[in-house]
């Protein structure tokens, strides 16, 4: 949303300055027995990069505004501002809930905005929230309600890159089940009223896919070209090769304002003797992940002749990707349980109708292009002959970029506390169910997900290694950090990310965006 | 050996067959903590001041409340209030005898209940100089018997002005990580005045003392308690900000659901 720029940088500017100045506090309002706490935390964020795209050092603020009204009431308010960071040529504002592609710096968020009513057992929350399903560390399959800000995937916290959604949430607890050995029943019913997407970088940024923008070249042979000028009755002779410079551009598309477009979830929960927790799942809505599609044509070049007297053709073709809303449906359960020293989680979720990132190059390749070319030509060229001729325009046909899937995501892991070592070894895999075209996923895809962390110094120093290895397509990332606490309120971080892999690779694809990070936090 | 020389080594004998033993002292402590002075619920609010060895400090506040079940079950459950870092970081636990405790932690950051290993019994008790084992020994020290640690009375000294038994504990279980544990109990109220804690060296590993002792109803309760760790030229005072016992907690009150919610 581009409110008035003096306006949108004024509140952007407060929500990033304002937490600076507070500091932690509980106020009881005044002939009530209400309360209300501040907290919240300021983050600077600098990057170092090794030979990839550029970031700018950012800051991130969030100031959290708790409410105990009485013992049924509690309202909570969470504001997210951020400036600098990944963004390119950035507009100030304020972050919508309905765009996919935002590009706003400095930027102010209503994360949270909820108030929540308990009676006996049960509980209503309403309003701007986030919710957090599945037990696995990393991305847990089953969590599919919140959407989350893809702008630096990999350095930013997972729960912290959440997008609050509007949503109404009846939870019932019910009573334990002696019978059965059955205690912590909770069943949920979300009902999330407007499909909310996630924010993807935009194409100038630094963590926009580059497999999708591996595609900025098209290349038709001359002797394709030539059979389709043949065929479409135009008297040129093509001399080479035509190559298409491909422009990126980035397009909104709002999901639909109807009741019915938005998602209804259900969660049972609970725990056998206490000792396994578990949890089953159903989600039907719009796909929080992201989800785009390619729309793209062919012009002749601006200020130039389609056709040059040495036999080339001067096209370009502006392609936008175009923010989409599909459906999805998930059934899911997750489950977790301890024996000795070792913590156990595991996780499965079905989708179907899910859109996976397909190898973008296989939609512009001359396989994949090579049927359509006549009907483009004809199209571009129909009216060349005329006098002067005219500059045309086709549309290409694409497949879609993001197929719609079903699949089965499942994981596995655990952690062991073993001399103040804490490692954690999961595996994770994606398995396509029904066919479909190469995706940028192995079929199946299975990573392993490895951490091992460590306190010292009175826990005021952490030493934690995170990685993880796809098997399929050899992509890997590390992300090696030392976090040193100070005192109460400041945290400061050293790390590296290091990412390797083939550009047809979920991960592989970022292999030129190595770098070091540093992050301090001062927390109130 | 004639009459009058038994006689004499009978009156000489007298004072120390008179005297209670270390065995006895301890018993009396047990029988007080387990009539006039028993508890089946507890809530306490307690701030612990971490020290470093070069004289930094960070604080934690947390709101911890137990409830005590037959067979010697224990339901704990803690909320964090300070640091900002940790604040709203919950954990439960169930503790049952003779085998590992159940324990679930929330993190605020992570919006999830997670279960937790038992096994952590050697880590340090969030940054403090206790560590798990520590307050499982402090918890329990007062049910031990002759086969958990044979007890011997060292005599009498006075600790910041109160007369005090010094009673040592040679740990004879395995799981005890510590081979003695000296113990100087006020000898009027039977509450520990300091703890000692011993490995192999002649130094204490952790002293603990306590002190501003209250009686809450009749059970009297260290508001400050100094747990040191000469080594490490480290220490936590540990501040009871409020304590109130037997409220009839619910059961209710010790549930994951209760966890997620956060403190009332």
């Amino acid at each position: 949303v581009r409110c008035g720029r003096g306006g949108a940088v004024a509140v952007a500017l407060a929500l990033v300055v304002a937490p600076a100045r507070i500091h932690a506090a509980e106020v009881t309002i005044p002939g009530t027995s209400a309360h209300v706490q501040a907290s919240g935390y300021v983050d600077a964020l600098a990057v170092a990069t090794l030979g990839g795209p550029r970031q700018h050092p950012g800051a991130t603020t969030q100031l959290s505004l708790l409410g105990r009204i009485s013992r049924q009431l509690r309202l909570q308010v969470t504001t997210i501002g951020q400036v600098g960071g990944p963004y390119e040529d950035a507009h100030p504002g304020i972050m919508s809930f309905v765009h996919e592609f935002q590009n706003v710096s400095p930027s102010a968020e209503l994360n949270e905005a909820w108030g929540e009513w308990r009676e006996g057992d049960l509980q209503l929350r309403a309003g701007i929230q986030k919710f957090a399903w599945g037990k696995l560390d990393g991305v847990p399959p089953t969590d599919v309600l919140s959407p989350r800000d893809l702008h630096d995937p990999l350095v930013r916290d997972y729960e912290e890159s959440k997008i609050g959604i509007p949503a109404v949430d009846l939870t019932y607890y019910a009573p334990p089940i002696p019978a059965l050995a059955l205690s912590e029943l909770r069943a949920s019913l979300v009902y999330v009223p407007i499909a909310v997407p996630p924010r993807l970088p935009l194409f100038e940024e630094r963590w926009f896919p580059p497999s999708v923008a591996a595609t900025s070249v098209v290349t038709v042979s001359q002797k394709q070209t030539q059979q389709a000028l043949d065929a479409a009755g135009i008297p040129f002779t093509v001399s080479d090769d035509v190559v298409v410079p491909v422009r990126f551009h980035t397009q909104n598309h709002r999901p639909p304002a109807q009741l019915d477009a938005g998602a209804i979830a259900f969660r049972l929960g609970g725990s056998v003797q206490n000792v396994v927790d578990w949890d089953l799942y159903q989600y039907s809505g719009p796909d929080t992940s992201p989800d785009a599609e390619l729309h793209a044509s062919v012009v002749c070049d601006k200020g130039k002749t389609c056709f040059t007297p040495t036999g080339r053709i001067n096209l370009h073709a502006p392609t936008y990707l175009r923010q989409r809303h599909d459906v999805i449906h998930m059934g899911g359960a997750d489950a977790s349980t301890v024996f000795g020293g070792l913590t156990l989680r595991a996780e499965i979720a079905g989708f179907l109708d899910r859109p996976y990132l397909r190898v973008a190059s296989d939609l512009t390749s001359p396989a994949a292009l090579g049927p359509d070319v006549p009907g483009i030509v004809g199209n571009l060229f129909g009216d060349v002959t005329a006098k002067p001729p005219r500059r045309g325009r086709a549309p290409v046909p694409l497949g879609p970029l993001f197929p719609k899937r079903d699949t089965i995501e499942w994981g596995i892991g655990g952690d062991y506390l073993i001399g103040g070592f804490l490692p954690l070894l999961q595996v994770n895999q994606v398995a396509f169910v029904d066919d479909g075209p190469r995706e940028l996923l192995a079929n199946p895809d299975t990573r392993l997900l490895a951490s091992v962390r460590r306190k010292f110094l009175q826990d005021t120093l952490e030493l934690e290694f995170r990685g993880v290895y796809a098997f399929e397509r050899a992509a890997w990332f590390v992300y090696p950090r030392a976090t040193y606490r100070w005192g109460d309120h400041w945290r400061f971080r050293v790390g590296y990310l290091g990412i390797g892999g083939p550009l047809d690779s979920v991960i592989g694809q970022y292999h030129a965006n190595d770098e070091f990070t540093f992050e301090g936090r001062y927390a109130f | 050996m004639t009459l009058h020389a038994v006689l004499m080594i009978l009156l000489l004998a007298a004072p120390v067959l008179g005297a209670e033993t270390a065995r006895q002292i301890l018993d009396r402590r047990e029988a007080l903590d387990n009539g006039e002075r028993h508890w089946t619920d507890r809530h306490q609010k307690l701030t612990f001041h971490i020290a470093d060895r070069r004289g930094g400090t960070r604080t934690r506040e947390l709101e911890l409340s137990e409830k005590r079940y037959p067979a010697e079950e224990r339901k704990a459950i803690v909320f964090f209030s300070a640091p900002p870092e940790v604040q709203g970081t919950g954990f439960l636990a169930f503790e049952h005898k003779g085998k590992p405790a159940d324990q679930w932690l929330y993190l605020p950051e992570l919006q999830r209940v997670r279960q937790i290993t038992a096994n952590t019994r050697n880590q340090s008790f969030v940054g403090t100089d206790l560590t798990y084992h520590d307050l499982d020994i402090l918890t329990e020290m007062t049910s031990w018997t002759e086969a958990d640690a044979a007890s011997s009375l060292r005599g009498e000294e006075t600790v910041d002005g109160v007369a005090c038994h010094v009673i040592e504990l040679a740990a004879k279980r395995d799981d005890i990580v510590y081979k003695k544990i000296v113990l100087w109990l006020g000898k009027d109220d039977l509450v520990p005045r300091r703890l000692e804690f011993f490995g192999d060296d002649a130094e204490p590993v952790k002293r603990i003392t306590q002190t501003d002792i209250r009686d809450v109803g009749k059970i009297p309760v260290p508001y400050k308690t100094k747990v040191e760790t000469p080594a490490a030229g480290t220490s936590t005072d540990v501040v009871v900000v409020e304590t109130q016992f037997n409220q009839n907690l619910a059961d209710e009150a010790f549930t994951q659901r209760a966890l997620e919610q956060g403190p009332q």
